[in-house]
């Protein structure tokens, strides 16, 4: 309101001693501008108390806070945005988890125009970006030749044909696609996959083999679909079809931030009241008033109790059961469905003496023929870059389909890994290393046959009327930024319609 | 002095529209003024003998089971050996069969049973053995009934 004062429209009409009160509001303003608070706009409607501070949470909080809610964030991190972090990890600077935005992601987009970081949001192609970084949609090995296997956002039939040692049968059948993705592309939004309930009615990889055959379409599963869909995790015949078609149809690219992934989180951060390391126990069911108490812990490790009108879950997926006392029949059988892949990631960080001299990379398909390459989702060797505030490292990744392999070793992931990695890169020695980085990238949900019919259905529930508990975030959206954001929206807009 | 009065002004209105993130006002003050419905169940957890038996029992028994290879060093979160860190995952449910920390390292639902939630795999067999067996107590000293 303070900040809202024109100092000079109006000024004539000022008398002196107003305009002296005024200077001392705006000097004040400069003055708590530079204390660590956080301005928050109290408003005057319901009270909403948003759990988890991802994308999802974070837009939810931002729209109802708009909308006049008094609006609080609990996160139980000492970070804000989730899986749109980017932590310091002893010297390596990193991106934990997302890498990339989706040309997809309209809410997303708008939000980021209101917030006035829209440029900070685009960036380059993802893999002119990957070519001098690390990830997986470069050049990629399948035994018969190195190949782009192109991006998550878009089927592209020439990029596809040109696959090495994909047979002339399966390349003649590729437009048999067309149709599918046409109509998937006109009704589906990528971003709140709801709208696919009706395609999500087989796996991936039932759906090729349907479609082009056994032999052409388990061939088109191993070049192209699963080293797409196994950067999500997601095992192709265990895979609702629509997760992946969803964003294959839109012909839109996935890229980096150019303000970095966590450039909207971090700007949303600055706006709203999160609190931070603030862990949410569990929730009760709802009381003779229609509201849920929230039980949690607060920064001190003290235990409080809240009842605000509103409880919007936007945490991951995997803690629903756990957090919610009286899940209802539909949102039971969600959270049963609900699970996270996560990606085992190692980097030895070497000293200067030992840098690359230039990146050298490799990246490998799971069915590869080579057992160590079979192994290996993706490896580089990368100098220092400032750009990225990279010192020199070594980065391995290990294929999700063996990494079963490394959880029953009892190994540490360095152990395991360092066989392949000598491999790849025999002049690395221990003695080269000064520190160790490894990581499980938290990773996205997994989307089985019958999740989205399933997120269709909470969401249908949730709609119909006024409630105190909403649910928002990836897990009820689809498994991407631009998706998680959407559903943020989407219920902010449900529960101002609800409630006032 | 007109001035200092609207500097003195200026900070008391900045700062009652603002929120500490740090040491939860917005909870403690702002939301009470605003009649929500909030009261401190506990200001008093059983720190001292909770963190004596996460000291002397689970610690340990974490040790014995190898997950400190991993959870002791580096940048894996959570740093087990921190009892706060630990403490938060142990909060997040509402039983000492059903948080996170039971969850997750015994297995309770995965995907598919090969390939465990946990990325370091399942730790415990059952809840009933260790170290889930002392986490399980762990959490009865913690958040269970007498507290």
């Amino acid at each position: 309101m303070v900040m809202e004062i024109d100092m000079n429209k109006d000024s004539k009409f000022i008398d002196k001693k107003r305009r002296s009160i005024i200077k001392g509001l705006s000097a004040a303003t400069a003055v708590s501008a530079v204390i660590p608070y956080k301005l928050f706009s109290a408003g005057t409607g319901p009270t909403a108390v948003v759990i988890g501070s991802g994308i999802a949470g974070l837009s939810a909080a931002y729209d109802l806070r708009k909308a006049g809610f008094q609006v609080s964030i609990f996160e139980k991190e000492k970070f804000t945005g989730g899986r749109m972090v980017e932590l310091q990890m002893g010297s390596l600077y990193q991106f934990t988890h997302a890498q990339g935005v989706f040309g997809a992601n309209k809410e997303m987009f708008v939000l980021a125009e209101e917030l006035g970081i829209k440029d900070q949001m685009l960036g380059d192609h993802m893999s002119s970006f990957d070519d001098q970084y690390s990830g997986p949609f470069g050049s990629t090995d399948n035994g018969h030749g190195l190949y782009d296997p192109g991006s998550a956002g878009d089927f592209d039939f020439k990029t596809t044909a040109k696959i090495p040692g994909l047979s002339k049968e399966t390349i003649a059948k590729l437009p048999l696609l067309m149709p599918d993705l046409e109509e998937i592309a006109a009704t589906v939004d990528p971003c709140l996959l709801e709208s696919g309930t009706e395609f999500d009615d087989e796996s991936l990889g039932d759906y090729f083999e349907r479609l082009f055959g056994k032999k052409s379409g388990r061939e088109l599963l191993a070049y192209k679909i699963e080293p797409l869909s196994t950067w999500w995790g997601w095992p192709p015949y265990q895979t609702s079809r629509i997760a992946l078609l969803s964003w294959l149809a839109q012909r839109k690219h996935f890229w980096q931030p150019r303000g970095g992934i966590g450039c909207m989180t971090r700007k949303l951060d600055s706006l709203l009241p999160v609190q931070n390391n603030t862990t949410v126990r569990y929730i009760t069911p709802l009381d003779s008033y229609g509201r849920h108490t929230i039980h949690y812990l607060n920064a001190n490790l003290e235990r409080r109790s809240i009842t605000p009108d509103i409880v919007v879950c936007a945490v991951e997926g995997k803690y629903l059961d756990r957090l919610i006392q009286d899940l209802t029949p539909k949102q039971e059988a969600l959270a049963r469905n609900c699970f996270f892949s996560k990606e085992a990631i190692v980097c030895w960080m070497l000293d200067e003496k030992h840098a690359p001299k230039e990146i050298t990379q490799g990246s490998y398909i799971p069915d590869h023929p080579d057992p160590m390459k079979a192994r290996t989702s993706h490896w580089a060797a990368i100098p220092r870059n400032n750009d990225f505030n990279h010192p020199p490292h070594i980065r391995f990744t290990l294929s999700r389909r063996h990494t079963p392999e490394f959880q029953k070793s009892d190994m540490t992931l360095e152990e395991f890994c360092w066989p392949m990695i000598k491999t790849f890169y025999p002049q690395l020695e221990k003695s080269h290393v000064v520190d160790i980085v490894d990581y499980t990238c938290d990773d996205l949900i997994y989307m089985p046959v019958g999740y989205v019919k399933q997120i269709s259905a909470v969401l249908q529930e949730q709609r119909k009327e006024r409630r105190g508990l909403y649910f928002a975030g990836e897990y009820v959206s689809g498994a991407h930024t631009g998706a998680a954001c959407a559903s943020g929206r989407t219920v902010a807009r449900t529960i101002v319609k609800h409630w006032t | 002095m007109r001035l200092q009065t609207g500097i003195l002004i200026g900070i008391l209105v900045s700062y009652s529209i603002s929120v500490n993130s740090e040491d939860n006002d917005f909870v403690d003050n702002t939301l009470r003024d605003k009649e929500w419905s909030m009261k401190t169940i506990q200001g008093d957890n059983n720190f001292g003998k909770g963190q004596d038996f996460f000291k002397n029992n689970v610690l340990p028994k974490l040790a014995e089971n190898g997950c400190l290879k991993c959870h002791a060093r580096g940048y894996l979160r959570p740093n087990i050996t921190v009892y706060e860190e630990l403490l938060r995952r142990l909060a997040i449910g509402d039983s000492s069969e059903n948080n996170a920390v039971i969850y997750k390292i015994a297995n309770i639902r995965s995907f598919s049973p090969e390939i465990p939630n946990h990325p370091g795999g399942q730790r415990c067999a059952s809840i009933n053995v260790e170290p889930c067996s002392s986490i399980r107590q762990w959490w009865e000293i913690e958040f269970g009934d007498g507290n």
